[in-house]
């Protein structure tokens, strides 16, 4: 290659990227400016550049992309006079995203016996996060390149909230919500609530002896998930309102005292927890390992209403406390 | 003090110093590379990547007029400013020696 050829490249690598309009100026301005720098350095140096050395100044003068994008009118694709609402959009919309998409899947595993699984689930989650991100990415975009209407600086301070002391933060907001989802999903699933599980009873015979869930369990599942729910649509309102700490703190005493009334109505049934399912077995080691199972749900589940009871003191607290002083920045008068 | 940062801090501080010094200069005419070594002697380096473009916008924005000649057996795009140019950079001149008696009096207490 020879440095007329290398150059002759580089220009139209330029003019590739550059608007038609624009070609024919911008390359033979350009193409004045590299020959009149070529000319000088071969004047210095008294002899013609050689091909490395012409290569190195046409390094210089940058990227022919980058070069070319400097005489694009808009340099951004979002500039920064509306990055931040384009940020401030893009995690409202995502959090819309995701909340319908986990209530979707919480809907299908509770109402549908085929339900669509978790992997379906979160490739759905991807795909319909993705393509919110490129639809309001694209309208910031082209808001971007429409004639400047737009009123961003039309606010006004008389309509800003309040300083929102105690405000509890989105993501702690989000993370109970996600996990409480599954909760809730996994404890409302009827297969769940129907499983068999095997306990092999170590005797001579070691042969695997079923229990069956009772009417017990299943209620406590029931009691547990319809909590959890409580909880998830609590979330939700928490997500949008975040300094709503006092309705939180109201809710979960509520939660918390129905779960210890329905638990206390557990414990004074005659549901069993745990019966055993094998025919033809009369061994007392039987009827004990499932009278001592029994025994055992029916302590933790007196436990679980003393927790339930001691929260729901400890939120019905926090309710009726004294609200933390407003935080304030500007000095006393 | 790291040297990459007081180099992005200078920059921005020539940055605003570049269309003045432009229009300043294009009251007499020029091409580009004429320019950008006139501007280079008086101690003001600029790049063709960043020349270029802001001629082209201010020419855009009305203040300067080009047209192409050909001399040396090329082909070369002088430029000058227009009456609205001069008008500017009238403007620009005296604000930028508003700026400099406040930033005197500013550095003269500190």
């Amino acid at each position: 290659m020879t440095t007329t050829e290398m150059i002759d490249r580089y220009l139209d690598a330029v003019r590739r990227n550059l608007p038609a309009r624009l070609q024919n100026d911008v390359v033979g301005e350009l193409a004045d400016d590299v020959q009149s720098k070529v000319e000088d350095r071969e004047r210095a140096l008294g002899r013609p550049l050689a091909l490395e050395e012409e290569r190195e100044l046409l390094r210089a003068y940058g990227n022919p992309l980058v070069v070319a994008s400097r005489y694009q009118p808009h340099q951004y694709l979002i500039g920064p006079a509306y990055f931040p609402f384009y940020v401030h959009s893009l995690k409202v919309v995502l959090g819309v995203v995701i909340a319908l998409n986990l209530i979707a899947a919480i809907v299908d595993g509770v109402l549908h016996s085929q339900h669509i699984g978790p992997v379906a689930s979160w490739a759905m989650l991807w795909s319909t996060a993705f393509a919110a991100l490129g639809v309001v990415t694209l309208i910031f975009a082209l808001i971007e390149r429409a004639p400047k209407t737009a009123k961003l600086d039309n606010w006004d301070p008389l309509k800003l909230p309040p300083p929102q002391a105690g405000a509890i933060p989105r993501l702690r907001t989000a993370v109970d919500l996600f996990f409480n989802l599954i909760a809730a999903v996994w404890l409302l699933s009827s297969s769940v609530r129907d499983t068999l599980w095997a306990v092999t009873v170590t005797q001579s015979t070691a042969t695997p002896i079923p229990f069956a869930l009772g009417e017990g369990v299943s209620n406590l599942f029931l009691i547990v998930g319809c909590v959890s729910v409580g909880i998830v649509l609590l979330d939700v309102v928490l997500l949008l309102r975040p300094s709503w700490h006092r309705l939180r703190a109201i809710a979960l005493a509520v939660l918390n005292l129905g779960m210890a009334i329905a638990l206390y109505r557990i414990s004074l049934g005659t549901a069993r927890y745990v019966t055993l399912s094998a025919s033809g077995r009369g061994s007392a080691d039987l009827a004990m390992a499932a009278q001592t199972l029994n025994t055992m749900f029916y302590v933790a589940v007196l436990i679980a209403i003393c927790i339930s009871l001691g929260a729901t003191l400890w939120y019905a607290w926090l309710a009726v406390r004294p609200a933390k002083r407003t935080p304030t920045f500007t000095l006393a008068g | 003090m790291s040297e990459d940062l007081f180099e992005n801090l200078r920059l921005e501080l020539r940055r605003g110093c570049l269309i003045l010094a432009v229009l300043a200069h294009l009251r007499t005419e020029h091409y580009g590379y004429t320019l950008r070594k006139a501007l280079a002697d008086r101690g003001l380096e600029i790049d063709e990547g960043t020349l270029y473009p802001l001629l082209r916008r201010l020419e855009s924005q009305g203040l300067l007029s080009s047209q192409w000649r050909e001399e040396n057996k090329r082909n070369k795009r002088f430029y000058r400013l227009s009456p609205a140019g001069e008008t500017m950079a009238e403007q620009l001149l005296e604000e930028w020696q508003r700026l400099n008696v406040s930033l005197d009096s500013i550095l003269s207490e500190a």
